[in-house]
């Protein structure tokens, strides 16, 4: 009787640890999803002075290059406190790399990371440009809440995520 | 009569007003992007450069479907700037004409301003008729160029938009 109960105790305690190693360990979906358009997602992973690091997702096909910079918003526009960095799409779908800023200019907190497709700067894979129409008509149009049209014809992709704290107010400790 | 040419109506709420005339005479695009300020700042930008607010609203249209979050950051293929996609022979000739309005780079009104001048040059300054002013607008002024396929699609699009935004102009005055 004992040893009945036993093993059932043992058996409810395996099937509550499986079942709650399912819900709790993160990892790639199971099967491929889907998403209506395409789209860029980023993330301002980490801030120094002197660099930001990010990553990102994208449907875009493999090889596309998406553009990243980093502002800071000003009147209806933008300042720029780096140039342009572009990086590519991996075969998974997701991308990564790191912005210095301008000369002369520190990265602080609260900044925007802006990153953005185009079809034509900086140049891309002929693959590429095959899959989304030269001039980006095949990107969603404007049903896709990141696309917007430039000089009437084309069509670009752009997205925003904000810089976390880049050291402000940290003092090292003494010792 | 109200700000920019459109007469007052002390008795209502002209933001209502816009959205009514909005759904009656917007299509899909201007229903989801053009907003009361906006159509506000494209009046005051018009009558600086003493054109048709209609004009200007079709052109912005036309360049880029009326969003008002237009100065993104990133230039056009051509090196175009803001809502107005202003073109650098553009600001080359809107300087020598003493007609560049100050923060056009960052400020909508100003490109607005900017993108209305420049169109009232065409007829002004180049003596491009008027029918053919939105494709000079966008090809550039010389003929060669003007007269094209893809400047003349432009003008077929902002004729017809304009009979849209001329629409909606009516019903706000």
């Amino acid at each position: 009787m004992n040893s009945n109960r036993s093993l059932i105790l043992m058996l409810f305690t395996v099937t509550l640890i499986a079942a709650g190693a399912t819900q709790t360990t993160p990892g790639p979906a199971s099967k491929p999803l889907s998403a209506p358009t395409y789209y860029i997602a980023i993330r301002a992973r980490t801030c120094e002075p002197e660099a930001i690091r990010f990553d990102g997702a994208s449907n875009l096909p493999q090889g596309a290059m998406i553009g990243l910079k980093v502002s800071e918003d000003y009147e209806d526009a933008w300042k720029d406190y780096s140039d342009f960095v572009n990086v590519p799409v991996a075969a998974n779908g997701f991308f990564e790399g790191e912005i210095p800023p301008k000369k002369r200019i520190k990265f602080h907190r609260n900044l925007s990371l802006i990153a953005d497709f185009t079809t034509y700067e900086p140049q891309q894979p002929k693959d590429v440009l095959d899959i989304v129409g030269k001039k980006g008509r095949k990107l969603g149009g404007l049903e896709n809440p990141q696309a917007h049209q430039l000089s009437g014809e084309y069509y670009i992709l752009q997205t925003i995520d904000r810089v976390p704290s880049c050291g402000e107010g940290v003092t090292r400790p003494a010792n | 009569m109200g700000l920019f040419g459109f007469p007052g109506d002390p008795g209502g709420d002209p933001r209502e007003k816009f959205k009514d005339c909005l759904n009656k005479y917007g299509d899909d695009r201007a229903k989801k992007n053009l907003t009361y300020d906006s159509f506000m700042a494209a009046g005051q930008a018009a009558a600086t450069a003493q054109i048709a607010t209609s004009e200007l609203l079709a052109l912005w249209d036309n360049e880029n479907s009326l969003k008002p979050d237009m100065m993104i950051g990133r230039k056009g293929p051509a090196g175009e700037i803001g809502a107005m996609q202003i073109t650098p022979p553009a600001v080359g000739d809107l300087s020598r004409f003493g007609q560049l309005p100050t923060g056009w780079k960052t400020n909508l009104l100003a490109n607005l301003t900017a993108g209305a001048l420049y169109y009232a040059d065409m007829s002004d300054k180049y003596n491009i008729p008027a029918t053919q002013a939105a494709a000079a607008y966008n090809g550039s002024p010389n003929p060669n160029r003007y007269t094209g396929a893809q400047a003349q699609r432009y003008q077929t699009a902002f004729n017809q938009r304009q009979v849209m935004m001329m629409n909606l102009v009516n019903c706000m005055r």
